[in-house]
C-alpha cells in the first residue's frame, strides 16, 4: 500500500448553480485506481457518474458546474490546481475518456480518419502522411474491417459498434494509463455491446491502463471489473473486489441492487426493483442520503452521514451498520416491511 | 449526383418562365404609353407609332408577346433593344461590372465583418462584446436600408469626408460606402445567425470531445465548432448574392451609381419595359442558378447530405 494510485479522487464535491438553486451532484466523493485495474462505478441514472467522468477530464460545463471541494491526485498531482497547459496536455495523452453516445461524440462533419490522425498531429506534432497512416493502424487494431478504406468515410457511415470503436481508438490512440468509459454500450445493441465489451478489456490488458467503466448495469461489471465502487446521490456508498461486493454487500444499497436482478440475463431496468426514488440533489435528506429508501434505517441514520469506512479487509461501506449488513445480521424495521 | 444536378436543371425551366412571366406581365400593364411619352411633346405621326409597335410585337396578344421575347432571349441571347433601338444586352454589358464590383465589395465586407462579429459574440456570449453585436445587429436589421444609406453618408461622407457619397469616379474607394449599405443586413443576419449556431456547437458534444482529446482551445472553437457552425453561414451567403441584386435598385440609386440596379430603377420611370424584363430576366436565371450551386455547395461542406 506504499505506492501512490494511479488516480485517487479525495473528498470531492461538484454543485450545479441554476436558477432553480444549487444541484449537489458529487458530494464528497472518494476512490482511487491502480495501473491496470478495472473499477467499475456502477449507479443509477443521475447519480452523478458522467459528473464524475467530467470532472477527472476537465470538460465539466462551467458555470453551471462548480468545482466546491476536494482533490483529484493523477500519480499523486492534483490536477484541479494544475494549470490549464499542463492539464490540457494530460488530457487525451495520459487520461482520456469514451463517451456514450459515439454518434454525437463524433465530429459529424470530418472524416474518422482525420479525428483519429488528429491525436498524432497535435500531440506528436506528426505531419499529414504518417498521422493517417497510425490512423488506420489504429482502426485495424480495434476491429474495424477494411480500415484502409475506411479513413475517409464520416461517422455516420458507420454503425453503431463502429463509432464506438472509432471513438475507442481515438481515446488509446496516445497510450493513456487512465481511459474513462462513460456508459460505453449503453446505445449499442445486446450483441455488440459484448464485443466492444471484449475489446476494452483485451486493450487495457495489452496497454496496462487503468479503467474506469461507468455502468448502471451490474450485469457488465461482473465480468470485467476489478473493484466497484457503488454510487448514490453523488457519493460512493460501497467499495470492494467484485466477488465481494457480489457475495457479501455491506449496503443495503448495494443489496437491494442486487436481489433486483433478475436470475437469467433478462432485458428491462435491472435498478428499478428498490422502493422509492434518489434524492433530489437541491434538497438533500440529513444524514444517510439512502435513509428514505433504506429498510434499516434508524434514528442514527437521519441524523448522522454514515462515512466510507471498513466493513472488512478491503472492504468499505458508508452505513453505519455495515458490519451487520456485511455478516447479514440485521433484519429491516417493522415499518419497511409493511 | 449528375442525375440530381439534371433534374434541378430542368425545374430551371417553369421557375424561368413563371417568373419572367410575371415580370413581363407587370412591366406591359404599367399605365401610360411608352412609344407616345417618347416624341414629348410633339405628336407622333399615326403611321410611325404603328411600325414601332410592330416592330416590338406590341399588337399581338400578350403570350404571343412573351413567347417571342422569350425565344429570342433563349435562341439568340437577344434581349430586345429599347424604343430608341439601343440593344438591351448592350445596356446590360455597361452596368453589369459596375454592380458585380459593388456587390463584390458587399459580399466581403458581410463576410468578414459578418463573420468575425459572429465569432466574437459567440464564444464571448453574454460578456460586453456580444452584448454590442447584439444591439447594433439588431438596430441595422431593423433600420432601412434607405436610413442606413442615408446615415453613411452623413457620417462617413459629409461630417468626416472619409468617402466620396455619390457616383464612381474616384475609383474603387467610391464603392466603399453604397457596398456597407448593401450589406449591412446580411452582415448583420451572418453575425447573429453564427452567433447562435456556434453557441449551439461549443456545447455539442463532438465539441466536448475535442476539448477532451487534450486540443488548445482555439483549435477546438476553430477546427471542431466552427468548422460546423459556418455551413449555415457559408450557404446563406451564397443565396444572399442573388437577394443582393435586389438591394443594388436601392442602394445604387441613391448613391447614383451607374450599375445593373440603377438603370432597372431609371427603366421602370422612363417605362421601357425591354430594359426591364431583359435584365429582370437575367437575374432570374442568375438567382437559379446560384440556388442550385448552394444547394450542391451545401453537400460539399455537410457530408451527411446527399442528393440522390
Ligand atoms: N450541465 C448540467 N447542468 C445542471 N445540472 C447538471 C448538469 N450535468 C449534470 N447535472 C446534474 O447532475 C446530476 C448527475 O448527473 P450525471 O452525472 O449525468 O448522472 P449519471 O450518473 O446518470 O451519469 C443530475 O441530477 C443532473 O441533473
Ligand atoms: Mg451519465
Amino acid at each position: 500500500m506504499t505506492t501512490t494510485p494511479l488516480l485517487e479522487v479525495k473528498d470531492l464535491h461538484v454543485e450545479f448553480r441554476t436558477k432553480s438553486g444549487v444541484a449537489q451532484a458529487i458530494n464528497g466523493l472518494n476512490f482511487s485506481l491502480n495501473a491496470g485495474e478495472t473499477l467499475a462505478i456502477l449507479g443509477e441514472s443521475g447519480s452523478g457518474k458522467s459528473v464524475t467522468a467530467q470532472t477527472i477530464m476537465g470538460i465539466l460545463d462551467m458555470p453551471p458546474g462548480h468545482i466546491a471541494g476536494g482533490q483529484i491526485l493523477y500519480r499523486g498531482e492534483d490536477i484541479l490546481t494544475m494549470n490549464e497547459t499542463k492539464r490540457r496536455k494530460l488530457r487525451g495523452v495520459n487520461i482520456s475518456m469514451i463517451f456514450q453516445d459515439a454518434l454525437s461524440a463524433l465530429n459529424p462533419v470530418l472524416p474518422v480518419g482525420w479525428q483519429i490522425a488528429e491525436m498524432f498531429r497535435v500531440h506528436r506534432g506528426m505531419k499529414r502522411g504518417p498521422a493517417k497512416k497510425k490512423a488506420i493502424e489504429l482502426m485495424q487494431r480495434v476491429g474495424i474491417p477494411g480500415a484502409e478504406g475506411r479513413v475517409g468515410d464520416y461517422p455516420h457511415q458507420f454503425s453503431g459498434g463502429m463509432r464506438q470503436r472509432i471513438m475507442i481508438a481515438i481515446a488509446i490512440a496516445l497510450d493513456p494509463d487512465v481511459l474513462i468509459a462513460d456508459e460505453p454500450t449503453t446505445a449499442l445493441d445486446v450483441t455488440v455491446q459484448a464485443q466492444v465489451m471484449r475489446l476494452l478489456k483485451e486493450l487495457q490488458v495489452e496497454n496496462n491502463m487503468g479503467l474506469i467503466l461507468i455502468t448502471h448495469d451490474l450485469g457488465v461489471v461482473a465480468d470485467v471489473a476489478d473493484k466497484i465502487a457503488v454510487m448514490y446521490a453523488g457519493r460512493v456508498m460501497e467499495a470492494a473486489d467484485v466477488y465481494e461486493i457480489y457475495a457479501k454487500p455491506a449496503h443495503p444499497y448495494t443489496k437491494g441492487l442486487l436481489e433486483s436482478i433478475p436470475r437469467i440475463d433478462a432485458e428491462g431496468d435491472r435498478l428499478s426493483a428498490i422502493p422509492g426514488l434518489p434524492p433530489s440533489l437541491t434538497d438533500m435528506p440529513s444524514g444517510c442520503p439512502f435513509n428514505p429508501r433504506c429498510p434499516y434505517a434508524t434514528d442514527l441514520c437521519v441524523s448522522d452521514r454514515p462515512e466510507l469506512l471498513p466493513a472488512a479487509e478491503g472492504h468499505y461501506s458508508a452505513c453505519h451498520y455495515r458490519e451487520d449488513v456485511y455478516q447479514g445480521t440485521i433484519e429491516p424495521r417493522q415499518e419497511a416491511q409493511a | 449526383m449528375t442525375q440530381y444536378i439534371i433534374r434541378r436543371l430542368l425545374q430551371f425551366i417553369p421557375v424561368t418562365i413563371f417568373a419572367t412571366l410575371i415580370v413581363y406581365w407587370l412591366v406591359f400593364s404599367m399605365p401610360g404609353d411608352p412609344i407616345r411619352a417618347l416624341s414629348g411633346d410633339r405628336p407622333m405621326p399615326e403611321a410611325q407609332v404603328e411600325a414601332i409597335r410592330e416592330q416590338y410585337n406590341l399588337n399581338d396578344p400578350f403570350l404571343v408577346q412573351y413567347a417571342k421575347y422569350m425565344w429570342g432571349v433563349f435562341t439568340q441571347g437577344d434581349f430586345g433593344t429599347t424604343f430608341q433601338g439601343r440593344p438591351v444586352l448592350d445596356i446590360i454589358q455597361q452596368t453589369l461590372p459596375t454592380t458585380l464590383t459593388l456587390a463584390a465589395f458587399a459580399f466581403v465586407f458581410q463576410g468578414i465583418i459578418g463573420i468575425i462579429a459572429g465569432i466574437l459574440s459567440g464564444v464571448y456570449k453574454d460578456r460586453f462584446i456580444d452584448r454590442l453585436v447584439q444591439v447594433s445587429t439588431v438596430v441595422v436589421v431593423a433600420l432601412p436600408t434607405l436610413a442606413i444609406a442615408f446615415l453613411l453618408q452623413l457620417v462617413f461622407g459629409l461630417n468626416l469626408g472619409l468617402f466620396p457619397i455619390a457616383g464612381i469616379q474616384q475609383g474603387l474607394v467610391s464603392y466603399i460606402l453604397p457596398a456597407i449599405a448593401l450589406g449591412a443586413v446580411s452582415t448583420a443576419m451572418i453575425a447573429r445567425m453564427l452567433r447562435s449556431e456556434l453557441i449551439e456547437a461549443l456545447q455539442s458534444d463532438y465539441v466536448r470531445t475535442a476539448t477532451a482529446k487534450g486540443l488548445k482551445r482555439g483549435r477546438v472553437i476553430g477546427r471542431h465548432g466552427l468548422r460546423n457552425s459556418l455551413i449555415p453561414v457559408v450557404t446563406f451567403m451564397g443565396a444572399d448574392l442573388a437577394t443582393m441584386m435586389g438591394g443594388t435598385i436601392v442602394v445604387e440609386s441613391i448613391f447614383n451609381i451607374p450599375g445593373l440596379g440603377g438603370q432597372i430603377f431609371r427603366s421602370i420611370q422612363a417605362q421601357e419595359g425591354t430594359v426591364v424584363v431583359g435584365i429582370v430576366t437575367l437575374l432570374v436565371l442568375f438567382y437559379v442558378t446560384l440556388n442550385l450551386l448552394v444547394d450542391l455547395l451545401y453537400a460539399v461542406l455537410d457530408p451527411r447530405i446527399r442528393y440522390d
